[in-house]
């Protein structure tokens, strides 16, 4: 009985983790528009046969690139069985070699600066960024970082909102004062 | 002979010193706004438009043109650098300009794009100055099954180009074209896949994705596999333009490719991106190391710059002939003109035949200054790349979030930017290419309107892409291009499905090389 870290592996190191996601998702879409209302008795193409129809075209080449690669990883997996052991250079493509704790803290990073935008504001979101990512990126300096995670907000606030006019998010409650007090501060406003 | 006298006055107006300098700071401003990843140059121009207010339209026009022309090229700036496209015309540049950086030759890969960016469109501003009436009374004949066949021949090119991943091409394409159908449909104004959300009945923009996958994708991609410190090590603070025997040798490429650029670029709707990718595609069909294209071939990187800058000029052809734009730019140049009481079209060749003329020769001396602003520039953004890499990551960030917040000024586009460059990073990371996603979410949207338009003018007539003389060429051509790149793939899956041979099971046990698919 293999477990079922085995599985995933074999899964990934086939290629078939994409496509997989892409043909469950695909088919999701398609049966989401056909339950939906469809347009149209008199022959004519209504709203949603377009996308239903780029869906199920979607789902079937995730089929059959499913096919491809999960028969060429039963071959490969067959061949190095005969060998007793890894053919020389004969590592899985797809398992790349990635570093996944840096990926969770980059995903991580993201997903709170697309928080901090809307609670903090810009400026002090983006200043929060910088600082988060310098150090996961292994700049350390004190200097550096802070030289940057402050220089770097103030210029683009400068460039955008008060040269090119965008009106960047301020946050809401205190972080809305603040930032006015900010551009107030800096001559923006 | 009238031809010429009017562009020698036109000459003379675009050397006029205000004239001239405002022109210069157009190509500056294009160039750099191109080049910075997040920031477009059709969002610089638009963002310039204001400026443009106290200006005559002359020196308008002569702004607009320089950050148009300076723009398009500079999207190719960081495409070769870094791998990120500064504008959706300049991704095929990635193909083949990335791997000569990682080469070591970015010099020569920077050299290459621009020049032949700046032949690309001096061909296409003759055109535009010497064939203006014929093409636009050309493209007017143009009805929807036409414009369909021109988009669908955009979309196919991904099969061409698909440097022998055709499936995960395909299953890409086919995703994009999916998101692309996100929002109100083009004919009866029903949402579908909203899900309840109002912010997403407009759709999602193409250029937060576009900024998404790309820019965030590689953020994501670069720090989770350590290849940080190599970043900015393959750019180097040099450009050289290229000798005259290396664009010799590219003298085919660069014919073939300006006609391409030249032709789509008239039909209004195409722009760069699609001028490029069928150029691109053509000359790896044509070329006889079209096998190795991606790689960091010289012909791969000249064709869809040479095409990308010569659907500039032709596009402002139906623009200044008709009124009607023929991409996004020449529409904020439209804009631009009506503001100052000047309506675009035939009648402005008899009462504004100096502007025009002008305009002419802005867009001729646009691509000779480029050559030298481009490089210019693209030096800066070398040196610019020896920057730890974890800092440029993070203004990439930064920069991406003001570009995707800037579309629409709406922070649900940042949201989806930001969960399209988690996509993007995924997909890359399961072996699926971006790049035909990015394609069709561009192209899906026109596809759908013209397929469906077509439908509704021809009876639901399926055929009537085929039967009309010019719909059906470019159908014809389509599908030849279709076939012709798929038929490795097709072959492939035949002799799995039957051979079984000896000879396939050792070619399917894999030697460890990436298989394609």
């Amino acid at each position: 009985m293999r477990s079922l870290g085995f599985h995933v592996r074999y899964l990934r190191d086939a290629g078939l983790v994409g496509p997989l996601v892409t043909l469950v998702a695909a088919l999701a879409v398609a049966v989401h528009l056909g339950s939906e209302a469809f347009e149209s008795g008199s022959g004519r193409l209504g709203p949603f046969a377009w996308p239903r129809s780029m869906a199920l075209w979607c789902a079937l080449s995730a089929v059959v690139l499913c096919l491809l690669r999960g028969w060429r990883q039963w071959y490969r997996s067959r061949a190095q069985a005969d060998r007793a052991g890894p053919p020389p250079g004969a590592a899985a493509p797809f398992a790349g070699t990635y570093h996944n704790g840096k990926m969770i803290l980059g995903l991580a990073g993201l997903v709170l600066y697309g928080l901090g935008i809307a609670y903090m504001g810009f400026a002090f979101a983006t200043c929060a960024l910088l600082v988060y990512w310098l150090l996961i990126s292994d700049v350390r300096k004190p200097g550096t970082v802070i030289v940057i995670a402050l220089a770097g907000p103030v210029v683009l606030l400068y460039l955008f909102v008060k040269v090119a006019y965008t009106p960047l998010p301020r946050g809401s409650g205190v972080f809305d004062a603040l930032t006015v007090e900010l551009y107030r501060v800096l001559g923006i406003f | 002979m009238e031809i010429l006298q009017d562009l020698a006055v036109g000459l003379s107006h675009a050397f006029q010193l205000a004239n001239f300098l405002l022109l210069c700071l157009g190509i500056l401003v294009g160039v750099v706004a191109g080049a910075l990843p997040g920031i477009s140059f059709v969002n610089a121009m638009a963002l310039s438009l204001p400026f443009t207010y106290a200006m005559s339209p002359v020196l308008a026009m002569l702004f607009l043109t320089g950050i148009y022309v300076g723009g398009i090229f500079g999207g190719s700036i960081s495409s070769v650098l870094i791998n990120i496209p500064g504008s959706p015309g300049s991704l095929p540049a990635t193909w083949d300009g990335y791997p000569m950086t990682r080469r070591g030759e970015s010099a020569k890969a920077l050299g290459i794009a621009v020049t032949c960016s700046a032949i690309g469109g001096m061909v296409s501003a003759l055109l535009m100055t010497f064939f203006s009436p014929p093409f636009a009374e050309f493209a007017l004949t143009f009805d929807q099954p036409e414009f369909f066949a021109a988009t669908f021949l955009g979309l196919v090119s991904v099969m061409a180009i698909a440097k022998g991943e055709v499936l995960p091409s395909m299953l890409s394409l086919f995703a994009g074209l999916v998101v692309a159908s996100i929002g109100l449909d083009p004919l009866y104004s029903v949402p579908r896949l909203t899900f309840g959300f109002e912010i997403l009945e407009n759709g999602i923009s193409f250029v937060v994705v576009l900024i998404g996958m790309f820019a965030i994708g590689e953020v994501l991609d670069g720090i989770s596999q350590r290849i940080s410190a190599e970043f900015g090590a393959h750019t180097r603070g040099q450009t050289r333009l290229p000798r005259p025997g290396e664009i010799w040798r590219l003298k085919g490429t660069i014919a073939r490719a300006s006609a391409v650029g030249c032709t789509i670029g008239c039909i209004p709707g195409t722009g760069g991106i699609v001028g490029a990718i069928i150029a691109y595609g053509v000359e790896k069909q044509v070329s006889r190391r079209g096998d190795r294209f991606g790689t960091g071939i010289e012909e791969g990187l000249g064709a869809p710059e040479t095409a990308k800058n010569a659907t500039t000029g032709a596009a402002t052809i139906p623009m200044l002939t008709l009124g009607i734009p023929g991409s996004a730019a020449t529409a904020i140049m439209m804009a631009a003109l009506m503001l100052k009481g000047v309506d675009p079209g035939p009648l402005l060749f008899i009462s504004g035949k100096e502007l025009v003329y002008t305009v002419f020769a802005g867009y001729l001396l646009a691509n000779l200054l480029m050559v030298v602003m481009g490089m210019a520039v693209a030096r800066g953004f070398a040196y610019l790349m020896r920057v730890p890499p974890g800092i440029l990551y993070a203004f990439i960030i930064v920069l991406c979030v003001v570009g995707a917040f800037g579309v629409r000024n709406n922070i649900a586009d940042v949201y989806f930017c930001l969960a399209f460059g988690v996509l993007g990073y995924f997909m890359k990371r399961f072996g699926i290419p971006t790049a035909p996603f990015i394609l069709a979410v561009i192209l899906g949207p026109l596809a759908e309107r013209y397929f469906l338009t077509s439908m509704t003018s021809y009876d639901q007539n399926v055929w009537i892409f085929f039967t009309r003389p010019i719909s059906g060429v470019i159908m014809a051509l389509a599908l030849a291009m279709l076939l012709w790149g798929t038929w490795p793939t097709l072959v492939r899956i035949l002799r799995y499905a039957g051979g079984l041979t000896p000879a396939g099971r050792r070619s399917l046990a894999g030697s460890g090389r990436k298989p394609a698919d």
